[in-house]
């Protein structure tokens, strides 16, 4: 038995605020093996310009894109900042284009730049929850299905990320909003039971932000309730658990939050302030 | 403290009796890359000998009994599987051999039920990791060897000898197999029951959460243990992490 360094290949390294948790190598294998090592690197991983629909030829090697699609999906264990532009390139396993090859691409070219960025697990004060639910309302051009994220935080260590394109259309912004802070608060109070069982107490019910004041509303007061009868269940979920006082819905503006960059393509700038909030981090210096 | 999942290796002397290999001179270095069949890789010595080890430490593990053949059975093919392992720089750690069963000739309820074996949840991961973090504890990793080996199979499941080491006293007999091995549709599935039995045993409560969690106190130590197939993390309270020896 041996103290933790490398597990399930991911590199373990402390630092002088805690742990970094990184996919170097694992990065620099997916990398070799697509043929992109050598490629010139990118600031973000995802372009902000609007896809259109265009006669798009499929990509010639469909197992090539779903292998390295799926190797991606293993490196969001440690890198929260690709898993919107990864779960985007994976709606499209079935029938992948050659344009949804261009994004794919993109991604490698990005981590050819931060390959040893890592995910920082500091020391905690307080053992509390926060979460971070976003939307991105009507997203997808060819169904107009919205996309929706969360980001849950143990105090400043980002624990448990998704980011998902809803399963049915919304209505409106706040519907959309809504759906994801349902999504959000079922992550939260499973991690509540599991800080149970690891019977860690926490003081206070954790707070979700949500930066839709509609939503913020609807968790708190039964208004508006005509315009969404079909997200009754959604509804009835968030509203019975902040009626039980185990999670609060808290409204924060879009500037901070966190979750904008698990439901939308952001631009170099923010895209780059977030990351660093995200705790996605360069190796410490030696 | 050793957790200790491991078979200890007994020589066997039926390990020796059933090879049936000739004996002729070998290639002494094996070429880079990994040989595909047994002929290829039979040729090279230091394959050969790590054949002949991963034989002895299923016989040393009481994997198989030898039985009768019965036109009843559901007989599933073996063969070898070969593998390269290498440093971090490249230069070549060991041979690794593998004897595996071809699972996929197995039929769905008589030579298996339950395949499901569950794994740990990453958020789970990452939520340990900042709680060990936060309370300065050490974080310990287990290697286990052979971790499906260990699996106790409830089905019965025949397989043909392992391909050139037939036992020469009894040729047309199949193995019966009593433990599993790699290959077999209900390997991670024993694996992880044979492991969950034994940690349960030695006062380790399983999370209702996570599943692949698994938490021991006593007063106000505690610790945790998170099991991914074979690689296991342990974290905890150090005064309880330092005590003596679990064996299993």
């Amino acid at each position: 038995m041996g103290s933790v360094h490398y597990f399930l290949g991911i590199e373990v390294q402390s630092t002088s605020m805690g742990l970094m948790l990184r996919q170097h190598k694992y990065t620099l294998d997916i990398l070799t093996w697509a043929g992109m090592l050598s490629c010139k690197p990118v600031d973000s991983p995802i372009s902000t310009s609007k896809a259109t629909i265009l006669p798009d030829p499929l990509f010639s090697d469909a197992t090539r894109f779903r292998q390295i699609v799926g190797a991606l999906q293993y490196l969001t264990f440690t890198r929260p900042d690709i898993c919107f532009a990864v779960n985007r390139v994976c709606q499209f396993m079935h029938a992948p284009t050659d344009s949804h090859w261009v994004v794919v691409k993109r991604i490698l070219r990005y981590l050819r730049g931060t390959a040893s960025h890592g995910l920082h697990i500091t020391r905690s004060s307080s053992f509390a929850l926060h979460g971070f639910t976003d939307a991105d309302w009507a997203s997808s051009v060819e169904d107009r299905k919205s996309t929706g994220g969360y980001l849950v935080f143990f105090d400043q260590t980002p624990i448990s990320w998704k980011s998902s394109k809803q399963r049915t259309v919304a209505r409106s912004s706040t519907e959309a909003e809504y759906k994801a802070l349902a999504d959000g608060t079922a992550e939260v109070i499973w991690l509540q039971y599991l800080l149970i069982d690891l019977q860690i107490s926490f003081a206070s019910a954790p707070i979700i932000w949500c930066d839709n004041l509609g939503a913020t509303y609807f968790s708190a007061n039964p208004v508006f309730h005509a315009r969404t009868k079909h997200v009754e269940v959604d509804y009835h979920f968030v509203r019975d658990r902040v009626a039980k006082k185990e999670i609060q819905i808290r409204f924060i503006s879009s500037r901070d939050q966190l979750a904008d960059v698990f439901s939308k393509p952001l631009p170099t700038s923010s895209f780059t302030a977030f990351r660093l909030k995200l705790r996605v981090d360069p190796p410490p210096s030696a | 403290m050793v957790l200790r999942l491991r078979q200890p290796k007994t020589a066997l002397s039926t390990a020796t009796a059933t090879s049936s290999v000739a004996s002729f001179s070998r290639v002494v270095s094996p070429p880079s890359h990994e040989p595909l069949v047994f002929n290829d890789a039979n040729r090279y010595e230091a394959w050969h000998s790590a054949m002949h080890e991963e034989i002895q430490a299923l016989h040393a593990n009481r994997t198989w009994t030898l039985v009768p053949l019965n036109p009843s059975m559901n007989v599933v093919g073996s063969r070898w599987v070969y593998k390269i392992k290498r440093r971090s720089n490249g230069s070549i750690e060991r041979y690794k051999t593998r004897m595996v069963a071809r699972g996929f000739t197995q039929q769905e309820g008589i030579d298996y039920s339950e395949t499901f074996s569950p794994v740990i949840k990453h958020a789970t991961v990452r939520l340990v990791f900042s709680i060990a973090v936060s309370c300065g504890w050490k974080i310990h990793q287990l290697d286990i060897h052979n971790a499906f080996l260990n699996g106790v199979l409830d089905k019965e499941v025949y397989m043909k000898q392992p391909p050139s080491f037939v036992d020469s006293a009894l040729p047309s007999y199949v193995c019966r197999l009593h433990k599993s091995l790699y290959g077999l549709k209900q390997a991670p599935q024993a694996w992880y029951t044979r492991l969950n039995d034994f940690l349960l045993s030695i006062g380790f409560c399983a999370s209702k959460v996570d599943t692949s969690l698994f938490i021991f106190s006593v007063g106000a130590d505690i610790c945790y243990l998170l099991v991914y197939v074979d690689d296991i993390l342990l974290t905890g309270s150090n005064s309880l992490l330092l005590q003596p020896s679990f064996s299993y």
